[in-house]
């Protein structure tokens, strides 16, 4: 087994306290940045993803299997030569204003960050404004907006009535998800995508950026 | 229709009122009285899976409490319409937030930033400084001692954990990487929930427990059946098992999709099931599992449903999940007029079917 696939497993099975080693020899060995990072880490998480979705795994694997890749990528960061260059776009994610839920919010960051964005969590309880605010960076390509109630799915339509207003909306896609949330009702509030867990979360924002 | 419904507003039919610990105001609802066995023996005959006279209404057959209420523990004011911030008495801190119409853990926060210490840092209630007695003594003048006594104890293992780890991501991590610890640390929950269950009990005629533990995402299950195995179930049985000692029907509550976990539950003791009738499918629960598993199936009329509608919802559900006993339900309406109809026909719509299915010695 390389030192690459060595890291990818130990990420899949989510060792975070052995990630770092196996990245900092990987590095003294003379292995690509890049090629730990996409190989290693990125398509690991890809295999993650794809297990949960089959219900190989289940939700807690799934987060131990990005908090390891993230400890990698802490080592690995420096080596990259500015995360601009690796990353593939910004996502900005936040659950809607009434909204305190944040597990899956917190676990689409983890997934869309393990697919190579760069996250800005806004957190819970977020105002519309607060995401259009957000989504005025130019780096932004995804807006991702969650809501756990059917008693916020109205923030929820504010808030991508508010994103659809803004006057960069063609630079960035929204995503909406949450366990009230279905196609119809992201079509009907104009929301470019809905997705029923994080595992698809991350493959569509990629998919949106990376084509 | 062999039962001449009552009609509302009859003379010879009392009401009582009924409120809410959560909502503030409640409705007079009418007192069924021509039960032809106890209240307390039809729900166990219905809560066992065996043929009941007619389906318990909890809101005609039961006098409900939450823990807060008999225990003085510090808990949400269910009915607040602005938000505000509590602890609890294991010191973790809440925010109750009207709009989701519950309380949930004040965000950036965290009683216990590692599971691994919770042995130094976990303070158990003292239940000896909360006034039971007194609680109870106050409740039971309000209870009729003909009905069900059923408490509600709240939270379980798994939300437990979440509550003092700040939330289930860190909640779940645990699981993943610390099960030692956090087997360690339920064990020793199950043991405070045994001296809860005990207290209680010295000075509550408990016939009925509910047991929160939320276990289900809106796709399946938080965790994977070997996690639980490991982990979870053995206390929560231990849990239970203390309750069928006391003689105590178990409910257990759990939010989500989790069927995968019924054939554990039947294992676990659990009696009846207050699960998500959007996340899970009754009818298949009801095939596979109606003769170990009862459930509690809501008949919750939509507010702009008509009277006939309202009828025929309550007529289906008994259709669909009383056979044979195992059905548990309720209903509740804001119009008074709906209110009296639809108690009525959940009353004597299913006697009339437990009569078409005989065997029942009503």
């Amino acid at each position: 087994m390389s030192k690459i696939e060595e890291i990818a497993s130990a990420v899949e099975r989510g060792k975070a306290k052995l990630v770092p080693g196996l990245v900092e020899e990987a590095l003294d060995e003379g292995a690509d940045p890049v090629e730990i990072l996409n190989k290693g880490m990125i398509d690991a998480m890809s295999v993650v993803g794809e297990k949960f979705k089959n219900n190989e795994i289940f939700v807690p694997e799934m987060l131990v299997a990005a908090r390891a890749m993230k400890k990698g990528v802490e080592v690995l960061k420096p080596n990259l030569g500015g995360s601009s260059d690796v990353s593939i776009g910004k996502a900005v994610i936040g659950t809607v204003q009434g909204d305190l839920h944040d597990i899956g919010k917190n676990l689409v960051c983890l997934m869309i960050e393990s697919a190579g964005f760069e996250v800005q969590d806004l957190g819970v309880d977020v105002p519309a404004e607060k995401f259009v605010e957000a989504a005025a960076d130019p780096a932004v390509k995804i807006v991702g907006v969650s809501a756990l109630l059917t008693t916020t799915m109205p923030a929820m339509k504010a808030t991508v009535e508010a994103l659809n207003a803004a006057p960069n909306r063609a630079d960035f896609k929204v995503m909406v998800g949450g366990a009230p949330i279905t196609q119809a009702f992201a079509d009907e509030i104009g929301a470019d995508a809905y997705t029923p867990d994080a595992a698809t979360a991350a493959s569509v924002a990629k998919a949106f950026v990376v084509g | 229709m062999k039962y001449t419904r009552p009609a509302f507003g009859d003379p010879n039919i009392k009401t009582f009122y009924k409120s809410s610990p959560f909502r503030a105001g409640g409705n007079y609802v009418p007192i069924v009285n021509d039960h032809p066995i106890s209240i307390k023996e039809n729900f166990k005959r219905a809560a066992e899976c065996r043929t009941p006279c007619w389906v318990p209404n909890s809101a005609t057959d039961f006098n409900f409490a939450m823990l807060f209420q008999i225990s003085g523990m510090p808990d949400a004011d269910w009915t607040a319409k602005e938000r505000y911030y509590y602890t609890d008495w294991f010191g973790a801190e809440w925010m109750f937030v009207p709009e989701a119409g519950g309380p949930m853990l004040k965000p950036n926060t965290q009683f216990l930033d590692d599971i691994t210490e919770w042995e130094s840092k976990v303070k158990f209630p003292d239940l000896d400084a909360y006034d039971f007695e007194g609680r109870a003594k106050k409740w039971l003048e309000s209870c009729d001692p003909e009905k069900v006594m059923h408490i509600n104890i709240g939270q379980g293992c798994t939300e437990r954990l979440v509550a003092l780890r700040g939330g289930y991501t860190d909640a779940m991590c645990d699981m993943a990487l610390e099960p030692e610890a956090v087997r360690d640390f339920l064990d020793a929950f199950a043991d405070f929930e045994i001296r809860v269950i005990d207290k209680i009990c010295e000075y509550i005629p408990v016939d009925y427990m509910t047991y929160h533990d939320d276990w289900g995402t809106e796709r399946d299950t938080f965790f994977s059946e070997a996690m639980m195995e490991s982990m979870v179930f053995e206390p929560t049985k231990r849990i239970f098992d203390h309750m069928h000692k006391k003689g105590i029907t178990v409910q257990l509550h759990s939010c989500g999709k989790i069927e995968r976990f019924l054939p554990y539950m039947v294992d676990m003791g659990v009696n009846t099931l207050q699960i998500q009738a959007r996340a899970n499918d009754f009818k298949a629960c009801k095939e596979k599992y109606g003769n170990k598993l009862a459930l509690e199936v809501m008949t919750m009329a939509d507010p702009s449903w008509d009277k006939e509608q309202v009828i025929r919802n309550i007529r289906e559900t008994v259709d669909t999940y009383g056979k044979g006993g195992g059905l548990l339900s309720s209903f509740m309406h804001g119009d008074p007029e709906i209110l009296w109809d639809g108690t009525m026909e959940l009353y004597y719509y299913s006697r009339e079917k437990y009569e078409e299915e005989g065997g029942n010695q009503c």
